[in-house]
């Protein structure tokens, strides 16, 4: 595949990714990950000191799935649309089947009778999977630069 | 008579409908002038306040801002090795001087006029203060001894960085009590510790209703439908609830979970779900790193501090509020600094359960939000807390069928909000 067609291909990937969020689909989102993966939502200022702790973390696809039985039926919280805003999709090396991958990503979320706030703004640092047609995020890396997240973040990023 | 002396729905006399705290008034989670006392009675008054951990700043210069009620502060390693925690509050025009989370620095110094302290607070110069070319400067008998940062008092608990704006505030384990400072150290008992990281939230409620959260076993068994469901927290869980018998104001819960399936109480538990099983199970997979079985300890130090065991995710709350109707949640994330690699990443799955996105904290995040939509408009209604009985005083049984930790808070406020003393000195 030449380098321009990976790249569309790469930006599909991101755009059906945060579609699979924003339309309310969200027992589809772990199928983005391969069954061993790294995912991670992290403050800038724990990334920049090289500290792990932040919001989601998961070491598998399993543990994905179970973050989306928690948000279907055990967590409370009310009702909220979220629209993903993602730009700046690059390919920023390739090792054999695996690319190494970036983006920037925005996150707008508006609650019942609520006005649309920014909710999480950052950048990501991926990796993907193209062994296979379909492509697979073996790893995802969200760090957001909101020092104070307004509420709870109960969907994905 | 007048509207005001006779009070009405949306300006309620600021009085306590009962005796004992069964009954707690709406208005003191909406009333400002109330917040402004508790700014000066609880948080600038004669209580201790969580800074940090000593190895946030390991050497002499090292600093870390943090904040106490809505008072910045800064906490550095001194010359000496010890740590000061000073009021980031120019002593010249009251600038904040210091912006920076974390950071190095010689000596201290405003950016403004370039008032310069040493890492104690001291005074070590002024610029002009002889003037320019004989004109200007500090008059003679100028002492710069006088104008110093504002010093805390300050307590180091195997790590833990307290600070209080009361010099006469009692030791830590005088202000716990024996019972509450025995499980403080059984967290901090020596070995040293360090920060895995920090989370912070910004959630709609007042500062207490977060504290009374932590209080209230009755929820936990309710709301939380992550915990009943993969049999992560019972109502019948084993346990001990340890309440400062003095202040009433300190408390701990501490609980060993039970094998999943044995359990009882869920016919009275709507949202409780049975068979589901977790994919993963790595976050649930603990290591017992402690001389007792206790798997879950939650503990509340009065005013803003919860320190909570969970398996082997180690957490300090800590509540910074923002005005009547809004407060910072910052939560600090810590291990042990010989803590092996597997035992961190424990300490990291299991922080799933926990913070913005937590299995669990979700769920307290949006009802404290739902609290304050109910309550805002509403300052003259009461909250009625009855389970358990009216008494203040706690189960001496370990149940934790009870609101009783919650009315023990209420006694404790109304005395120290009315100013009849913290109770601790006789």
């Amino acid at each position: 595949m030449n380098d321009f067609n990976l790249h569309l291909k790469v930006t599909d990937f991101y755009a059906r990714y945060a579609e699979s969020i924003c339309d309310g689909e969200i027992e589809k989102w772990p199928d983005f990950f391969a069954e061993k993966c790294l995912y991670r939502i992290i403050p800038r200022t724990n990334y920049d000191r090289k500290l792990r702790i932040g919001p989601m973390f998961a070491e598998s696809k399993g543990a994905l799935k179970d973050r989306v039985v928690a948000i279907k039926e055990t967590l409370v919280y009310s009702a909220r649309s979220i629209t993903h805003i993602v730009g700046g999709v690059r390919i920023v090396s390739a090792d054999g089947d695996l690319l190494k991958t970036r983006s920037m990503l925005a996150i707008y979320q508006t609650l019942v009778d609520g006005t649309t706030n920014v909710q999480l703004v950052g950048r990501t640092f991926d990796s993907i999977d193209i062994s296979d047609e379909t492509l697979k995020f073996s790893e995802r890396i969200v760090v957001f630069d909101s020092e104070l997240i307004a509420g709870a973040l109960v969907f994905p990023a | 008579m007048s509207i005001q002396q006779a009070g009405s729905e949306l300006k309620p006399i600021k009085i306590w409908s009962r005796d004992d705290c069964s009954r707690i008034p709406q208005w003191v989670y909406t009333d400002s002038e109330n917040y402004n006392q508790e700014l000066e009675r609880i948080f600038y008054g004669s209580h201790w306040h969580l800074i940090g951990l000593a190895s946030e700043t390991p050497n002499t210069g090292d600093f870390k801002r943090a904040t106490i009620g809505e008072r910045s502060v800064i906490m550095t390693r001194t010359e000496v090795g010890d740590i000061s925690v000073l009021l980031n509050s120019c002593a010249h025009r009251g600038v904040e001087i210091c912006q920076a989370k974390f950071g190095s620095q010689k000596e201290i110094m405003c950016p403004y006029h370039q008032w310069t302290y040493d890492l104690k607070g001291n005074l070590m110069g002024v610029p002009f203060r002889r003037g320019v070319k004989g004109k200007g400067g500090f008059p003679a008998d100028f002492d710069p001894a006088k104008h110093g940062l504002r010093t805390l008092k300050v307590e180091n608990i195997n790590g833990a960085i307290f600070a209080s704006f009361d010099h006469a505030a009692p030791p830590m384990q005088e202000y716990l009590g024996e019972e509450n400072y025995r499980y403080l150290i059984r967290i901090f008992n020596g070995r040293p510790v360090k920060a895995l990281g920090y989370q912070r939230q910004r959630i709609k409620c007042n500062w207490k209703l977060y504290m009374e959260n932590i209080k209230d076993p009755y929820h936990a068994s309710l709301l939380h439908v992550f915990l009943i469901s993969f049999g992560l927290y019972r109502i019948d869980q084993k346990g001990e609830t340890v309440t400062d018998s003095r202040t009433l104001s300190h408390n701990v819960f501490a609980s060993i979970r039970n094998a999943p399936g044995e359990t009882s109480g869920t016919e009275d538990m709507k949202s409780f779900r049975a068979n589901l099983k977790l994919n993963d199970m790595s976050m649930v997979q603990a290591t017992k790193e402690y001389d007792d079985d206790v798997t879950i300890q939650i503990q509340t130090i009065f005013p803003d501090l919860v320190l909570q065991q969970q398996g082997n995710s180690l957490q300090m709350r800590y509540v910074i509020p923002m005005g009547p109707n809004e407060f910072e949640l910052l939560w600090t994330y810590f291990g042990y600094e010989d803590d092996t690699e597997e035992v961190t990443l424990q300490r990291l799955r299991q922080a799933n359960l926990t913070g913005p996105s937590g299995f669990v904290s979700v769920d307290d995040t949006e009802v404290l939000e739902y609290s304050r939509a109910g309550i805002g408009p509403n300052p003259s209604n009461d909250a009625v807390l009855e389970l358990g009985g009216r008494e203040a005083k706690p189960p001496l049984d370990g149940n934790m069928v009870t609101e009783g930790p919650i009315r023990g808070f209420y006694q404790y406020y109304r005395q120290v909000m009315n100013q009849e003393g913290t109770g601790l000195r006789q």
